[in-house]
């Protein structure tokens, strides 16, 4: 029996056994210190903040655009259907691919015949841009959109190809371009987020990682808004008393803030934490302002279309105005996404060519030309980049019967104001439309050049991660200077 | 002359910086043998010396095949030809001397003498040989006291160009007169002025006016680059496609030598290369100056609700926006008058009144006062704004009445009235060239 008033010297066993537990944590807490400083993610939100609105301009140039709207055309839509006219389709149509040209693997590996379009194409404007009927509207327009008909993509497959128009690389986790444009250029409105994707009824393939921050602070991410009453989650505060919703928010921002205090080193999460409360608070009465359309004239609605009979017209006709009224506002970077119009996978015909890009093109098509026409009018086009894309194209011959593969060797894209020349083809594929001979743009190409319309120079832009400095155009990337105004 | 012996000749250009260096150091040595006699033995001034020597014979040899292989002007071609030859003897003697190790006061004043003309005929030499592939005006003080092509004015307008003065000669002088000038005059050809162009070189007549590709001068500068026949040779930057196409258009013209472009106006492809070339669509906003605003300035801007921005690093030009309703406290941007460039102020409630505090701001290059209840009263405010080429007053009660004030805005390019009393016949009339007025769907 040991009295326990006496103190015997504690054994090397009891010892080691006993501070286990504290030696893990100290080790745990060096690697965590570690991390922080390895992954750069203190520096680079320094950086961040140091740069948001300024540093990476180029010297002795005048940016043209402070807005960009992308008009994303999920599931890639088929080129020689729409901007990019081969009459030798029709010529040859029904023969068999192989016989003309060296056909590459497919996604699905049922090459059929050479298919022509099924819709015919017109001259439009003073340019005489060729569209095909499935634009009407758009056509309308030609004067001012600048068709690149030399897009490539690297991959042929919807998830990388989705990653790779929106993030530069074709893997999951890179920060999109959206986060980039803000984290360049800061945001022009404290009570919305610098970043919206206008949610049309489709998340693309690849998911919310085609919006994601990536390594960039969280603040940079998009906010997503859905269509309908309520675009936001919680959007109307749920505390019936005044100032109570204050007083909790209060105490959240003391907690976070004894909390940032601790964990020195590694407090990105936990800043972005606070600066989102504080903006989710004050979008509860921005976006409401934003999403009713009192304001706005039937004759403003009419021409986006809201007074059709499609639905879907009438869906991404809102989605379009809303658009219009978030570049206003002062927001950067507004992506909008596809409505799921009825019976088709997005533009991804692999069948039923006909019906399914009839009806993705109808949803589209008003709305669109609603856009441009509105934002020319307000003088918004001057300033507002608008960029038309899916992230590849479709083949000139057939898959089975009545469809198209996809085809990420050619495609055609359009973008519009903010510093773009209207009325201009640019690049040229060859007779079936399947390959680019002239001029190719890549995606690297693309961003390079949206970019470089909002004066940040792609190749300064970058971000301190893992041990080296990242950009969105990665080591590529060349402006296309031939469609700048 | 065969081929084996340009081939050598072609390594004159190279070989003469070889006496040039070592002439200079061995001379250096010698100096330097003067304040510490021990530090440098004879044997290596000697050393030295001869393969200078060696190397300036070397030089004179390939120099003579080169000289042959070559069109330039005889009478200067024959001084550099004699005094590279002489400095070869020259250098020689020197390096026998130093061989010959002798000491004493008459040695030491020949040896002396002797290296002192090597220096001197080194120069002449090399500075005749520079002269003869570069031209005697390559380097020269006039470079530092005369403008440069760069900085020569432009012309303000296609209207008010002469093709030839201000396109063609220009090009000319930068991609070929280098070697086509009164002292080089390669292949016999002069390009210095109207007659001579035309009247060509060994290969010719210069031009068919009318007819560019029967014109060598165009053939040649046309051809692909990796041509034998190309020009400019060597290497030299080629001309760009809008000089070639300048060119071509002179020549198809007509080819003379005064071509008031208001007289022969260009159809709207030569129009773009031409505005291109003249830069007349360089944004006068780069030419503008101003110091930075300070960080006080642009927090009092933000302190009165104001979102400031810089737009280019390299510059001071500000962007300011309001983005609120409430209408905004304007006499703050008297402030940064000098910086601010693009102004945006829709829908917050300004009225005729505000238009003062407006128009003393004569830096804005755009401005956007839409949808605020602003007369005709407020814009004839506006009158000074004479950098201004972007205007935005759709949605406001201003009326026909403003329309010629507006026009007549030296630099207004765009102007957007849509949603204002104002009638389609009005814009009609008060458009004007170089100035786009949106007022309506199209």
């Amino acid at each position: 029996m040991h009295p326990s008033h006496v103190r015997r010297p504690i054994s090397r066993r009891e010892m080691l056994s006993r501070c286990a537990c504290g030696f893990g944590s100290i080790a745990l807490m060096g690697m965590f210190g570690s991390l922080a400083s390895c992954s750069g993610r203190r520096k680079g939100l320094e950086a961040a903040l140091a740069n948001a609105g300024g540093g990476i301009m180029l010297p002795g140039h005048i940016p043209k655009a402070k807005h960009i709207i992308f008009l994303y055309m999920d599931g890639g839509v088929s080129q020689v259907d729409s901007f990019d006219p081969k009459p030798r389709l029709a010529l040859e149509n029904g023969e068999d691919p192989a016989s003309k040209f060296k056909v590459d693997a497919t996604q699905f590996n049922n090459v059929g015949k050479i298919l022509q379009s099924p819709w015919s194409f017109q001259r439009y404007g003073e340019s005489g841009l060729e569209v095909s009927e499935l634009f009407p509207h758009i056509g309308s327009c030609a004067d001012d959109i600048t068709v690149i008909r030399s897009m490539v993509s690297n991959f042929p497959e919807h998830t990388n190809a989705n990653y790779f128009l929106h993030t530069g690389s074709g893997l999951q986790g890179r920060p999109s371009m959206g986060a980039w444009v803000n984290y360049g250029l800061g945001s022009e409105n404290a009570n919305l987020p610098g970043y919206v994707v206008l949610d049309g009824g489709l998340i693309p393939p690849g998911g919310l990682d085609n919006f994601k921050n990536g390594f960039l602070p969280a603040g940079f991410q998009a906010s997503i808004l859905r269509s309908g009453p309520v675009p936001v989650a919680n959007i109307r505060p749920i505390d019936s008393i005044a100032g109570i919703q204050d007083d909790k928010l209060a105490y959240l921002a003391r907690q976070d803030a004894s909390l940032l205090q601790s964990v020195e080193g590694a407090g990105d999460e936990i800043e972005s934490a606070i600066r989102n409360y504080e903006l989710a608070y004050r979008m509860q009465s921005s976006i409401p302002e934003l999403t009713e359309f009192k304001a706005e004239s039937e004759a403003t609605k009419k021409l986006y279309g809201l007074d059709s009979t499609d639905p879907h017209t009438r869906n991404y006709g809102a989605q379009c105005l809303m658009a219009r009224r978030l570049v206003e506002r002062g927001v950067r970077f507004i992506e909008l996404t596809c409505p799921q119009t009825n019976g088709t996978d997005r533009w991804d015909q692999h069948g039923n060519l006909k019906a399914g890009h009839e009806a993705n093109a109808h949803a589209v098509d008003q709305p669109i030309a609603g856009l441009l026409k509105d934002l020319k009018l307000r003088g918004l086009l001057e300033d507002t980049l608008v960029v038309w894309t899916g992230e590849f194209g479709r083949t000139p011959f057939a898959q089975g019967t009545d469809g198209r593969d996809h085809n990420p060797s050619a495609f055609s894209m359009w973008m519009a104001g903010g510093g773009v020349r209207g009325g201009m083809v640019y690049g040229r594929t060859d007779e079936y439309g399947y390959r680019v001979e002239e001029n190719p743009v890549t995606v690297h190409d693309l961003h390079a050049t949206m970019l470089h319309l909002l004066g940040i120079d792609h190749k300064q832009l970058t971000f301190h991660f893992g041990g080296r400095d990242f950009r969105l155009t990665d080591v590529h990337g060349n402006v296309v200077h031939d469609i700048l105004a | 002359m065969t081929d084996i012996y340009i081939y050598f000749g072609r390594f004159h250009p190279l070989l003469v910086h070889l006496p040039i260096g070592m002439i200079c150091g061995a001379i250096l040595l010698g100096i330097w043998k003067r304040f510490k006699p021990e530090a440098v033995s004879y044997q290596t001034l000697a050393l030295i010396w001869t393969t200078s020597a060696a190397s300036a014979i070397l030089s004179a040899l390939t120099g003579y095949l080169h000289a042959n292989g070559n069109d330039y002007t005889k009478e200067s071609l024959d001084i550099h030809k004699w005094s590279g030859i002489g400095l070869a003897v020259l250098s020689s003697v020197v390096a026998v001397i130093y061989l010959f190790e002798r000491s004493g006061l008459w040695m030491h004043r020949l040896r002396t003498t002797l290296v002192t003309s090597t220096f001197g005929l080194l120069i002449y030499t090399g500075h005749g040989g520079g002269s003869l592939t570069h031209g005697s005006e390559y380097l020269s003080i006039s470079t530092l006291t005369e403008e440069t092509p760069e900085t020569m004015p432009r012309p303000a307008s296609i209207e008010s160009a002469d093709l030839f003065t201000h396109a063609v000669m220009p090009i000319l002088q930068t991609k070929c007169l280098g070697c086509h000038n009164a002292s080089k005059k390669k292949g016999g050809l002069l390009l210095t002025d109207h007659a001579v162009i035309l009247r060509g070189g060994k290969s010719g007549v210069g031009l068919v006016p009318g007819d560019p590709s029967a014109s060598e001068l165009f053939r040649r500068v046309s051809l692909p680059s990796d041509h034998k026949e190309f020009m400019p040779t060597d290497g030299k930057a080629p001309l760009t496609d809008d000089q070639r196409d300048i060119l071509e258009w002179w020549i198809e013209k007509g080819a003379l030598a005064s071509m008031p472009l208001a007289k022969t106006p260009p159809d709207p492809r030569m129009r773009e290369v031409l505005t291109n070339y003249f830069q007349l669509n360089r944004d006068p906003m780069l030419d503008m100056k101003a110091e930075p605003a300070s960080e006080d300035d642009l927090e009092a801007l933000r302190a009165a609700g104001f979102q400031a921005r810089r737009i280019s690093s390299s510059g001071a030009w500000l962007d300011v926006t309001y983005a609120d309703s409430v209408k905004p406290d304007l006499s703050v941007l008297e402030r940064v008058h000098e910086q601010l460039v693009w102004l945006q102020l829709p829908n917050c409630g300004l009225t005729d009144e505000d238009m003062e505090d407006i128009a003393g701001l004569d830096k804005l290059f755009r401005l956007n006062l839409s949808q605020n209840p602003i007369g005709d009263q407020g814009i004839a405010q506006l009158e000074g704004l004479k950098n201004l080429e972007q205007l935005n007053i759709y949605g406001t009660r201003v009326t026909n009445k403003s329309l010629g004030l507006l026009a007549a805005l030296p630099s207004l390019k765009k102007l957007f009235i849509w949603d204002c009393p104002i009638d389609s016949t009005s814009v009609v009339a008060a458009v004007r060239p170089g100035l786009e007025i949106i007022h309506q769907v199209r």
